[in-house]
């Protein structure tokens, strides 16, 4: 083989004397057949460890649709929510006596607990009932215990049962749950909030604008639809903020908020907050619409959750109207103080901005300190009072005044809240 | 519609049956191995028939499983034997010429690798060009090139060798 044409003659030569031996056609197809059953094999196995695979992702990666959150059914006028807890039955005849002792709509009837128990933050105990009263009414009261009087029940609140269907929390944000009926607690963080949330919910956050340093119960944390959270006395329901989330059971699963809206209030004493609607803008002032015959008036506080928003100057009652003067108008001035270390001194809106003024010489305002309002429809200065602000800047030693930056969003105000004393 | 691809199938196999038989021996050197690379490639194109349908190159399809079937084949060393050592024996004497050709040439292609081999095999017994000895491979035309180059060389060097035994034998004789 020393050329190509030898080369080919040869493999020719070589190749032709192989000759097919009879019944291959059959060998085939039999082959082709078994290839063709393990190709279905192969392709259902496969088949079989994808649908396992994105289940398997599904489950336990938590990709499925985000979790709804189920209604329960109502209970007739009542929520149809399951107790949480164990229901402690005498704290329930205790609660209902105190129910129809208290005012004059008892005595109630088919009343059902959601919380009888006691717990362990407000070192008391949480009675949440309802029940008609004697006039056929639903109703949800909120019981507390007194630490003067050896724990017994107080009611706080008797409000009208709240709509079974669309509620999915209730809540009672208030400084006056652990003393006598109606006492302002004499602690500086005695302002509790008690949330309850519908069944279902695997989280309820609690949190307020009132606290500096963030007090949010982490979502995937072990708690349960009873919250009550403490907050300092200048807390209110209106800088409460209460969130629900539900987690579903699976590793990885994320969190879902289904809710979240300002906590509640009503507790014998409370300041009342009027909600109003912002219908106007005139420069340095705002008009708000508010429903008629709620007792608002000249000097009330207009605040929203993040803080003070200004003060009411004139009000037309017939139309159910008022002019509130934001707090960086030149018409507002008052006198505030810092939420810590407690430093006084006025403040003055500059038509722009808004200053802290009157400041003791040696007295330490750092950036970002909060510097508080005192409400006059409150009882104290310190309770309730309206974080007006933050400390733009340090002051310098030895000055007397520092420029604030407003915690509340003053360009995109559409809903606000007038504090208006107990007693209309 | 089954029916008409079974025939077309049926056809196709038969058709191409011996041909491809006689590369796939040229290829391993083993008839009962040739038959056995070709029922298989015939096995898998009769599985893909369908999709072989609306393309034009069944042919080029077909041979390069063939040649795709035997290099995986051949690596698979539980399939092939493989020798220990070279057994290195004298030619007996034959009195046909063309039967000894046969067989140094058989011996030749044996110690091929294999893509060397299969290089040669399509490139001077299939007479395809460098180009679709590239597709079959499927590998570049200057991979063709460098196979087919150091295949010729090593038939050569073996054919040599042969010879020169050969001439010894007959020297000695």
């Amino acid at each position: 083989m020393h050329n190509m044409a030898e080369l080919r003659d040869g493999l020719a030569d070589l190749a032709e004397s192989v000759v097919p031996t009879e019944g291959y056609e059959g060998k085939i197809v039999r082959r082709a057949d078994r290839r063709r059953g393990r190709r279905r094999i192969a392709a259902g196995a496969a088949a079989a460890v994808c649908l396992a695979v994105l289940v398997t992702m599904f489950r336990v990666v938590g990709f499925a649709s985000a979790p709804q959150l189920a209604a329960p059914a109502p209970d007739g006028p009542f929520l149809g929510w399951s107790p949480v807890g164990d229901v402690d039955a005498g704290l329930v005849r205790e609660a209902s006596s105190v129910w129809d002792r208290t005012n004059s709509a008892g005595p109630h009837t088919d009343v059902r607990a959601l919380v009888a128990t006691r717990h362990p933050r407000l070192r008391s105990t949480v009675v949440v009932l309802q029940g008609y009263d004697k006039q056929g009414d639903a109703r949800l009261a909120f019981f507390t215990g007194d630490s003067g009087a050896a724990d017994a029940l107080r009611m706080r609140v008797d409000r009208p049962a709240p709509d079974p269907v669309k509620t999915q929390v209730i809540s009672l944000v208030s400084p006056r749950l652990s003393g006598a009926a109606g006492e302002v607690s004499n602690d500086s963080w005695g302002t509790y909030a008690i949330a309850l949330a519908m069944p279902g919910v695997t989280a309820v956050r609690v949190s307020s604008t009132a606290v500096d340093s963030e007090m949010i119960q982490e979502p995937d944390g072990p708690t349960s639809r009873l919250v009550v959270q403490r907050f300092p006395i200048a807390a209110t329901a209106q800088t409460t903020t209460i969130a629900g989330f539900i987690k579903p059971k699976r590793p990885f699963a994320s969190v879902t908020k289904v809710f979240e809206v300002p906590g509640e209030d009503g507790v014998d004493g409370d300041a009342r907050a009027v909600p109003a609607e912002v219908v106007g803008r005139n420069g340095q002032q705002i008009i708000v619409a508010f429903p008629k015959d709620q007792g608002v008036r000249q000097g009330q506080l207009a605040v929203v959750a993040e803080g003070l928003v200004g003060r009411v100057t004139a009000v037309d009652a017939v139309r159910g109207e008022a002019t509130v003067d934001l707090i960086t108008s030149t018409g507002f001035a008052g006198q505030v103080y810092t939420n810590i270390s407690n430093v006084p001194g006025s403040v003055r809106g500059t038509g722009g901005k808004l200053v802290m003024e009157d400041v003791p010489a040696d007295g330490e305002v750092y950036q970002t300190n909060r510097v508080l309002m005192p409400d006059p429809s409150q009882q104290s200065n310190q309770v309730g009072a309206v974080t007006i602000g933050r400390a733009f800047a340090d002051k310098a030693a030895g000055a007397t005044t520092v420029e604030l930056t407003p915690t509340a969003d003053l360009a995109n105000l559409t809903r606000l809240s007038i504090m208006t004393p107990s007693a209309p | 519609m089954h029916d008409r691809e079974d025939k077309e199938v049926t056809a196709f196999v038969r058709a191409r049956y011996g041909s491809l038989l006689r590369t796939a021996f040229l290829l391993c050197g083993d008839r009962g191995k040739a038959e056995d690379l070709v029922q298989t490639t015939l096995a898998k194109t009769v599985v893909a028939w369908p999709r072989l349908q609306r393309s034009e190159a069944v042919d080029h399809y077909v041979r390069r499983i063939l040649v795709n079937t035997f290099v995986t084949w051949r690596r698979r060393r539980s399939w092939w034997e493989q020798p220990l050592v070279r057994l290195v024996e004298s030619q007996a004497r034959d009195e046909y010429v063309g039967v000894e050709q046969r067989d140094l040439l058989r011996r030749a292609l044996d110690g091929l690798p294999v893509r060397q081999r299969a290089a040669v095999v399509l490139r001077f017994y299939e007479d395809l060009s460098e180009q679709d000895t590239a597709h079959v491979l499927g590998c570049s035309v200057g991979t063709v090139k460098s196979l087919s180059s150091r295949g010729l060389q090593t038939l050569r060097k073996q054919w040599v060798e042969a010879d020169a035994v050969d001439d010894q034998e007959v020297r000695y004789a």
